[in-house]
């Protein structure tokens, strides 16, 4: 069943004149989670004052948002879509944790 | 397998960015058309009154201590941090005295006459702002348009990779062809300031709603608001100054304003707040903006100030362009070019064009996908599709429909009952109408140049009956001529288009 699914998701596909229900799913929403996590990620790492380094998270988190979503979609496959979402969410959930 | 894979991702690409397009373009146009008329917002929001038809003052002769006892006559309004919006500020020619709690109060600045401010009668310049924003369907509008700002920004970036891959001739002579070598010629131009705008854009709507988390997770649980995580850094709040409760005289205003300009003379004044007036600790601060430092400092986060003692006009603060931390800078940055705040009115007409460019644009990328679409019933039937019926009616729609939002500004009388309701309704129906006419008129060419023609008539009449209604009506002519200029191009441009497809494959392969 799960290796089933594996190859489901690892086989890429014969055009890409379809974009698919999963991989927007990916993207609109793997998107937002990822890249929201990422700028907060930022603020923490940006050597200033929290107030001043939060400015910089806001203004750029939509921007972000734009380029996860479009970094996902193109993936090859539909399994490296799903790990572009999922890796950097999983690491960056980690560093707010130890962060925070 | 690599050459598969390249393939692969040049398909996906494209066809992110053409199924993205189909989605947000429509209501893009919308955002891009009316911010065109919100770029100028200050002359058209002074246009649409008639008490605000008079000559502009110099600062310095006016006599600001008169109009201010007027209205510190009055006990009830509050008597600290009142803030006094000096004529020319935002291209207002009234003098307005106000406060945070209070409801402003105009002045004409040089028969220092109250007058009228008309807020309840006429709503035109704010109402083409909101429909800028969504602001009309409230909360749910406000997220549209961020989610379409933030698809902008994807579009942007994927046509970017697309032109960088692709490597476009731009040489056909069919219909296709031409479109696509405008869309793509254009938008290589115009996308950094479509960048910027679509991102301060989202921002606003979208940006600062869902900031409640990550300001959660910065102050470890302490606010779930934003406002007091960057409000520190955007707004810092000025600490009271502690009244002596003792009455002094105040010193005459023009003089103190002398007195700043000599202080920061790159300085151009826009506002004064006064602090503790008629107290022997009162002061004024002088609010202003420096136009040799655009881009750093304007009307939001970082404002230059000269803050002087009402009593001895001593120098209290001098604080200039470049006294600030950098979180206030680049927010002034990304926000410079999509407010203009104190911009003059050549630079506004440069965005606007630069706008009206990205309008086409997106026009012709919808065009793109239709003639895709067209291509398939070519010698068949009557290429007759929603899509296309829908964006014609909203993108060249919207041209009839906003003339008359300008014609009905002069012709309804001031003092009839719910006028702005009036206005909005005839607009709304106009728009509506012209979905209507656009399904019923089975050949698009031919509804598409009678939009063009009426929205001309409409932009024609609209500055003719402003300068029969209002008598001192000179001092806002650029209005006028630039919207005259715009009705003939419109009526021109409609005896220009073709009228049906056979004609607009000769016509674009002329072109």
């Amino acid at each position: 069943m799960i290796k089933q699914l594996y190859t489901i998701l690892s086989t890429p596909e014969n055009s890409g004149k379809k974009i698919g229900l999963f991989r927007t799913i990916c993207s609109i929403f793997g998107g937002l989670i990822s890249a929201y996590l990422a700028m907060t990620v930022v603020a923490f790492l940006i050597p200033s004052r929290i107030q001043e380094a939060a400015v910089f998270s806001i203004m750029f988190n939509t921007l972000a948002w734009a380029c996860f979503s479009i970094y996902i979609a193109l993936a090859p496959t539909k399994l490296d879509s799903l790990l572009r979402f999922l890796l950097p969410t999983i690491i960056f959930s980690i560093t707010i944790y130890i962060l925070y | 397998m690599q050459e598969s894979k390249s393939k692969l991702f040049k398909q996906r690409l494209f066809r992110i960015h053409s199924s993205a397009g189909i989605t947000f373009s429509i209501v893009m146009y919308i955002s891009i058309f009316f911010g065109i008329f919100t770029i100028l917002l200050p002359y058209i929001s002074q246009w649409e009154k008639p008490s605000r038809h008079f000559e502009k003052a110099e600062l310095i002769n006016i006599n600001y201590n008169k109009m201010l006892d007027v209205v510190l006559q009055n006990p009830d309004f509050p008597k600290d941090n009142i803030l006094i919006n000096l004529p020319g500020n935002t291209g207002d020619p009234a003098l307005t005295i106000t406060h945070m709690f209070a409801k402003p109060i105009s002045f004409n600045p040089i028969s220092e006459e109250r007058i009228d401010d008309e807020t309840s009668k006429t709503h035109l310049g704010k109402f083409l702002n909101e429909l800028h924003y969504g602001a009309p369907l409230k909360l749910a509008g406000r997220l549209i348009f961020g989610f379409v700002a933030i698809g902008t920004m994807a579009l942007i970036i994927t046509g970017l990779i697309l032109v960088i891959k692709m490597k476009f001739q731009n040489k056909g002579k069919n219909q296709h062809a031409v479109f696509s070598k405008i869309h793509i010629k254009i938008l290589t131009y115009v996308f950094p300031v479509l960048l910027l705008v679509s991102l301060t854009g989202a921002i606003m709507n979208v940006g600062l709603i869902s900031s409640g988390p990550m300001s959660q997770l910065l102050t470890k649980g302490q606010s779930l608001n934003i406002d007091a995580l960057v409000g520190s850094v955007l707004f810092p709040r000025a600490e009271a100054v502690k009244k002596e409760n003792k009455n002094a005289s105040m010193l005459k205003i023009q003089d103190l304003l002398k007195k700043a300009k000599e202080i920061n003379p790159e300085l151009t004044f826009k506002q004064l707040k006064l602090i503790n007036w008629n107290d022997s600790s009162a002061r004024i601060q002088v609010i202003g903006y420096n136009p040799y430092k655009p881009f750093l400092n304007g009307r939001i986060f970082n404002k230059p100030s000269v803050t002087l003692s009402a009593t001895t006009a001593e120098l209290i603060t001098n604080k200039k362009v470049m006294d600030n931390t950098w979180g206030a800078f680049l927010s002034e940055f990304l926000f410079f070019l999509h407010f203009l705040f104190g911009i003059d009115i050549f630079t506004r007409i440069l965005i606007a064009i630069i706008m009206l460019f990205a309008c086409i644009g997106i026009g012709f990328g919808v065009m793109i996908h239709l003639e895709k679409q067209a291509k398939k019933f070519q010698d068949k039937t009557i290429f007759y599709h929603w899509l296309g019926k829908l964006s014609l009616s909203t993108m060249i729609g919207i041209l009839p429909a906003t003339g008359s939002l300008f014609l009905m500004q002069w012709i309804l009388p001031f003092d009839i009952e719910d006028r702005v309701l009036i206005q909005q309704c005839i607009f709304y129906n106009i728009w509506i109408f012209t979905l209507f006419w656009s399904f019923y008129r089975i050949n698009s060419y031919k509804a598409s140049k009678e939009f063009f023609f009426t929205a001309g008539i409409l932009f024609i009449l609209a500055p003719i009956l402003h300068l029969i209604k209002v008598n001192y009506s000179m001092s806002y002519i650029g209005i006028d001529i630039t919207l005259l200029v715009l009705g003939i191009s419109l009526i021109f441009i409609s005896k220009k288009l073709p009228k049906d497809r056979e004609q607009a494959k000769l016509f674009w392969k002329k072109n």
